[in-house]
């Protein structure tokens, strides 16, 4: 391929040709039978005039006989006649060629400077709006002006530094107030009646486009965009107005890495759920602690997925640090409701990561230190513009440090974490894109050389993208995810155990979206996920341990699911998204289900028989329709209101009687006894635009209800506990909510404040009175915490120091306390309060943080960053937990503060 | 198995940052909630009922006596039997006028200045004697030494070939005669204590009520001593009815405390005792309504590896005519040797009087060597 033209390269000037009119270059050589490459070959050799074109376009046809004599322009009007190719010749002799699209230079000429770029990247104007309404750039052929019905522009939206496409960028039509949003593949497609209009690209974080169009017919628009925090030139834009505007969902948050890579970090580590956590309606039960809540969900109940694959264990280091690295990060969606229909599976959100697919353009990278760890990102073109990779790896060197401490505590015990993931990305032609990902992370600790700890995750994924049009394509994929952990010690060899637990999922998706003409959008597909869970074993950890082995049989389902999403424009200001997904489980054997005497509550006592179910046979199914509706009505130019409804189903469970999800936690299929949670959201917002758009506002409501969520009869154990179901109550969850957020994301000063309202109050449901929680009352979930106030600030005083603040308060966490003792049959026994009844003190934190970039020279080698942070600057001892432990028949408590004090630490990286 | 605990995982990652300090909560639930512990069996004995008021947190003194409480009990004929107060919130029945009788139900009426009490309906099941106590060696491990160390299990075999009985409740109390290695005053004593655990079966679901090799006991040899020369056991056994095998069942899983009060999901037991005015105070303990069996058994056996706890007495011998500051306070003889005119003595009162650990009463039951 031949490109000829640069961004940024060929700035044509108009301002001294104004008045200079098109010169015709006269054919003097045979150029009949001619390839049109010599023709151009001979032309530029003639005159003073430069071809910027494809050459694949023009492969094999020979030039006819035109005439005699002829010119350039002539031999240009008969050979691509009919081909879909427009040329323009420029006064100072660049001859353009378009596919598809036709441009025309502006009729007033008081643009400064421009720059055209063929089809493969349209289009980039400074930014100012004047220049920008002069251009105007004609889709399809004109003869088609007058044929009835829309055309459908589509195509690509792609940073201009790397190529790699984005998600979420707004594309506007302002004489319709219609508009599409690209897909997670940077695609999308806008059908439009045919006429003349002004099209607006914008995103957060991203300088905003303007395109004039004449749309005569289909056609592709391929836009780069570029991010407004490289340059730091200048920051007059006006990102994202229509982004909030334009989205069909309410809840929907959107965090890109550079917005993230601003806030201050703890323990110098730039954290991808730390951020979700400024989300209003985002909640973390403790500091540090992993799993998230949002709008009163339980933690087990986001889906989070990496490479499109669920990642069972998000954490390192107990929840301290998130396991995915932020460089590979491109951006995260979070679905806190509105959940599209090809998401399902989890009750209360989706955390999209999505992955970059590496520099199409140049080598470039990233290294960096902070007192926890070591990074390094590479990403290169293999291929340039059409295959590239990404690879990440992040490991920490606390061994080495623990080793070198003088304390025989420290230097026996062990803490470590590492994580490596990589992207291949291929574009196999124009309509086949294919990437294989990959993911790995471990942990390991051993406290005072007794117990070791592990846990892994692993997931591959191999994703293959078909356009069969430029409004019709199809993405398959297949994925596995595995999460593992162990748990031995050897303090005593004869004693030695190891306790072992996995999951494993294997996943195949196929997703379907098309662009009807019209003002609609459709998204159909499949799903089918295998399951197969090790529930819990419990093993010799090594030769002379004389532990009997104790196996929990593994549990095995198949989780499938059909879904239909449609998007309708149905006037300029209202536009409706309605979806339909039915998913549907089947626990498998082989398996031996217990039976329990129904007129009792089940306790081991009440088995009365056994059914052994053979392989591959269904246990248990359930099935069962996720409706998802959205409602967008636009008030106005800057105000929107939306509503939405949506049923999600979760067959999948973590047990965990920790207040926090720790790692020791296990995950658990729906079976014969334990039924699917079911949620039911619904939820309006409203959102409005202040002082010229530079401000965003937006004010959300929502009612929750889940069925058979998860809670424990008094006393349950749920490690290596085969017969969980005599543990377990259902409990129904009521969750409601508001959520106050103001941000300004643009200028030097960037801001943003939430307040969020909510509670999730739960209550038991049973028939036996004596399993009842707290007499069958509604009570607070042990995440309920009602007040959450979250504010950010960060302030760039050049483009080599910003410096940027955070602060978070919230209601302190529901606890159940022992209330006091009393002996019974000889033994000392506590006795509690209601569950939940009281709360751990409310907790706040300030955090601060500077970057400093070095010397921004762009052919310096390497640009270092270096950032300083203070996490919990003011040193305030919040109490993460509270706990009781009997000590010589007395029972004392504690409370238990991670960060006591603030704690300094500075990252040194730099970007290659 | 063993259960684990995060709170020292997260204590370490934090050690340098994070802090630990004791807590009191602050509750505002009532303090005095009425504890009964009572228990009417079919022997010809005084029973007692306590009632008592619970204890806050992190407190070690003796709780609260419920005193000069009129406690009543009453049986399904219409029997009414007062109890009598010897010791504060302690209450007994007259054997010499009330024994309880198997098949009968009794319940439990305190009319106290906390208000009036009532038990529900508790049903007296006949119990089966206990088959036998026995027990087995078993190796535990070989030491350092390479030698075997060798335990002992403690197993009961209990049937009720009416199938009556579905729900066993059992408990024991030991007692082991030691002798110190010294010809000292108070040299040969007797210890006794009780289970702390509970122990419970239930055979509901059996096609016959029996139970076999249920584990009572098991003795560690290496670091305890209490077999070394003759032990005995006594297990009593209980029949519950339904309800209360579920009381004690609850008991015992918050009791289990393998890990630690932090890993078990908090739960307060109610008991079946109400308040007649209100229904939903919190009332603890349990009325318990038993018929009881028991068997003694002894052990006087050799177990490989046992531990004497005395070999480590520390001493100096010197003449028998040095006087010795601080005698019988800080340091006491243990032997007298008279053919080498010398005195040997300790510093452990341990290691010269055996009323530390025990008594020198010898127990009714007691063999005569």
């Amino acid at each position: 391929m031949r490109f000829l033209f640069f961004a940024g390269l060929i700035l044509l000037s108009f301002s001294g040709h104004s008045q200079d009119s098109v010169r015709v270059y006269p054919v003097t050589w045979e150029y009949r039978n001619q390839s049109f490459g010599e023709f151009v070959r001979e032309a530029e050799a003639v005159h003073d005039i430069r071809f910027f074109f494809v050459e694949e376009w023009f492969a094999g046809r020979l030039l006819g006989n035109y005439g005699d004599p002829v010119s350039v322009s002539l031999v240009l009007d008969n050979y691509l006649s009919g081909s879909g190719i427009y040329y323009l010749i420029t006064p100072r002799g660049d001859i353009i060629l378009t596919k598809g699209y036709m441009v025309r230079l502006p009729e007033t000429r008081d643009a400064e400077e421009s720059k055209f770029l063929p089809r493969e990247v349209l289009t980039e104007i400074k930014g100012d709006e004047k220049i920008a309404t002069s251009m105007f750039i004609d889709v399809g052929n004109p003869a088609d002006r007058n044929k009835p019905g829309n055309a459908t522009i589509s195509g690509w939206v792609r940073m201009d530094n790397t190529g790699e496409p984005i998600a979420g960028v707004t594309v506007f039509n302002q004489q319709l107030s219609v508009g599409a949003v690209t897909n997670a593949y940077g695609f999308y497609s806008i059908s439009m009646p045919r006429g003349s209009y002004s099209l607006q690209y914008s995103f957060i974080g991203m300088r905003e486009k303007k395109l004039n169009v004449n749309l005569y017919g289909d056609g592709e628009i391929d836009m780069e965009m570029s991010s407004v925090l490289i340059p730091l030139k200048e920051a007059i834009i006006s990102a994202q107005r229509n982004a909030t505007m334009q989205r069909f969902e309410v809840g929907l948050e959107k965090i890109s890495v550079v917005n993230l890579k601003l806030l201050p970090t703890s323990l110098g580590e730039s954290d991808i759920i730390k951020s979700v956590l400024f989300v209003t309606g985002v909640k973390v039960v403790g500091e540090g602690s992993a799993g998230f809540n949002v709008r009163g969900g339980s933690a087990d109940q986001n889906l989070i997925l990496l490479y499109g694959a669920p990642l069972y264990n998000p954490n390192h280091f107990f929840g301290f640090f998130s396991a995915v690295n932020t460089d590979i990060i491109r951006d995260v969606t979070l679905y806190k409701g509105g959940i599209p229909a090809r998401y399902g599976g989890r009750v209360s959100s989706v955390l999209d990561i999505v992955p970059k697919d590496g520099n199409r353009k140049e080598f470039a990278g990233n290294a960096g230190i902070s007192p926890v760890t070591a990074h390094l990102m590479i990403e290169a073109p293999v291929i340039e513009d059409k295959c590239s990779f990404i690879v990440t790896g992040r490991s920490t060197y606390s061994n080495w440090i623990f080793r070198r401490i003088d304390n025989p505590w420290l230097n026996s015990s062990m803490a470590f974490f590492y994580d490596i993931a990589g992207r291949l990305s291929y574009d196999l032609s124009k309509n086949d894109k294919l990437e294989f990902s990959s993911y790995f992370s471990n942990d390991a600790f051993r406290l005072n050389s007794d117990t070791l700890y592990r846990y892994d995750n692993t997931i591959l994924s191999l994703r293959w993208k078909h356009f069969f049009s430029n409004r019709f394509f199809a993405q398959l994929a297949a994925n596995t995810s595995r999460y593992d952990y162990t748990i031995s010690s050897d303090r005593v060899l004869q004693e030695g155990f190891k306790i072992a637990h996995n999951v494993r999922s294997s996943g195949f998706k196929a997703d379907f979206n098309w662009y009807p003409a019209g003002r609609s959008e459709m998204n159909f597909g499949t799903e089918l996920v295998y399951y197969s869970i090790r529930p819990g074993d419990y093993l010799p950890s090594n030769d002379s341990s004389m532990v009997n082995p104790f196996l929990i049989q593994k549990e095995n389902a198949l989780e499938t699911a059909l879904w239909f999403d449609q998007k309708i424009q149905v006037s300029s200001f209202l536009s409706v998204s309605a979806g339909l997904r039915f998913s549907s489980f089947f626990a498998l054997g082989p398996a031996d289900v217990m039976q329990y005497d129904p007129s009792r509550p089940r306790e081991l006592s009440t088995i009365t028989d056994t059914i052994s179910f053979l392989q591959n046979r269904i246990i248990k199914s359930y099935a069962g329709p996720e409706f998802r509706v959205s409602m967008n009505f636009i008030l106005a130019d800057n105000s929107s209101f939306k509503i939405n409804y949506n049923r999600t189903r979760q067959y999948l469970h973590l047990l965990t009687n920790t207040t926090a999800v720790s790692p020791t936690d296990t995950w658990k299929l729906s079976d014969y006894y334990l039924k699917p949670q079911i949620g039911d959201q619904i939820a309006l917002g409203y959102y409005r635009m202040l002082y010229r758009n530079s401000i965003e506002t937006s004010a959300e409501i929502y009612y929750k209800r889940i069925s058979n969520m998860l809670d424990y009869k008094g006393g349950a154990k749920l490690v290596l506990n085969g017969n969980i179901e005599t543990e377990i109550i259902n409990v129904r969850g009521r969750a409601y909510g508001a959520e106050l957020s103001v941000r300004s994301t643009e200028g030097r000063l960037r801001w943003s404040a939430g307040y969020t309202y909510s509670r999730i109050l739960i209550r038991s449901v049973t028939e036996f009175n004596d399993e009842l929680i707290n007499s069958g009352k509604w009570f607070p979930a042990s995440f309920d915490k009602p007040h959450d106030v979250s504010a950010t600030l960060n302030y760039l005083f050049s483009r080599r120091f910003s410096f940027s603040a955070s602060y978070t308060y919230s209601t302190g966490r529901p606890v159940t306390f022992p209330a006091g003792v009393y002996q019974t049959g000889g033994i000392t026994v506590p006795y509690y309060s209601e569950r939940n009844k009281y709360r751990i003190p409310d907790y706040s934190r300030l955090d601060l943080s500077m970057k400093i970039s070095g010397n921004l020279k762009t052919n310096k080698i390497a640009h270092p960053h270096w950032t300083i942070s203070v996490y919990n600057i003011l040193g305030r001892a919040n109490v993460y937990s509270v706990y009781f432990r009997e000590e010589n028949d007395q029972i004392k408590g504690y409370k238990l503060s991670i960060f006591a004090q603030a704690i300094p630490s500075v990252t040194y990286s730099f970007d290659f | 198995m063993k259960t684990l605990n995060l709170i020292p995982v997260l204590l370490f990652i934090f050690l340098s940052t994070g802090c630990v300090t004791e807590f009191v909560p602050e509750i505002s639930e009532s303090e005095n909630v009425l504890v009964v512990e009572g228990l009417i069996t079919d022997q010809p004995e005084a029973n007692r009922v306590r009632i008592t008021l619970s204890l806050p947190l992190s407190n070690l003194s003796d709780p609260l006596p419920v005193t000069s409480a009129i406690v009543t009990v009453k049986d399904d004929l219409g029997n009414i039997h007062e109890l009598r107060e010897k010791e504060p919130g302690n209450y007994y029945t007259n054997p010499a006028r009330f024994r309880g009788e198997p098949g009968r139900k009794y319940f439990l009426l305190i009319e106290s200045y906390m208000g009036t009490y009532v038990s529900s309906w508790m049903e007296m099941v006949p119990v089966p004697p206990i088959d036998s106590v026995w027990y087995e060696k078993e190796f535990v491990k070989l030491n350092q030494l390479g030698k075997v160390v060798e335990g002992c299990q403690i197993y009961l075999d209990t049937h009720d070939p009416m199938n009556y009985a579905r729900f066993f409740r059992w408990n024991y109390s030991e007692t082991w005669i030691f002798t110190l290695p010294y010809d000292v005053p108070n040299r040969v004593c007797w210890i006794t204590e009780k289970s702390n655990r509970i122990f419970l079966t239930n055979t509901s679901y059996l096609a016959e009520s029996a139970v076999k090799r249920m584990p009572v006991r098991k003795i560690a040899t290496e670091t305890d001593d209490r077999l070394k020369e003759l032990y005995s056991i006594q297990v009593n056994q209980y029949s519950l009815n339904e309800e209360e095998f579920l009381y004690w069942e609850k008991i015992r899983k918050i009791s289990d405390k393998t890990g630690g009060l932090y890993d078990v999901v908090p739960m307060t037991i109610q008991g079946n005792m109400k308040n007649i005015n209100d229904p939903d105070e919190l009332v603890l303990g349990f009325f318990s309504v038993s018929a009881l069996s028991s068997q003694r058994k002894f052990i006087r056996d050799y177990f490989a590896g046992q531990k004497d706890l005395y070999t480590g007495c520390p001493f100096a011998t010197v003449p028998i005519s040095s006087p010795i500051r601080y005698l019988g306070e800080l340091y006491w003889v243990i032997i007298m040797n008279y053919d080498e005119m010398t005195k040997t003595y300790t510093d452990q009162l341990r290691c010269a009087d055996c009323t530390t650990r025990g008594t020198t009463v010898k127990p009714d039951f007691w063999p005569e060597d």
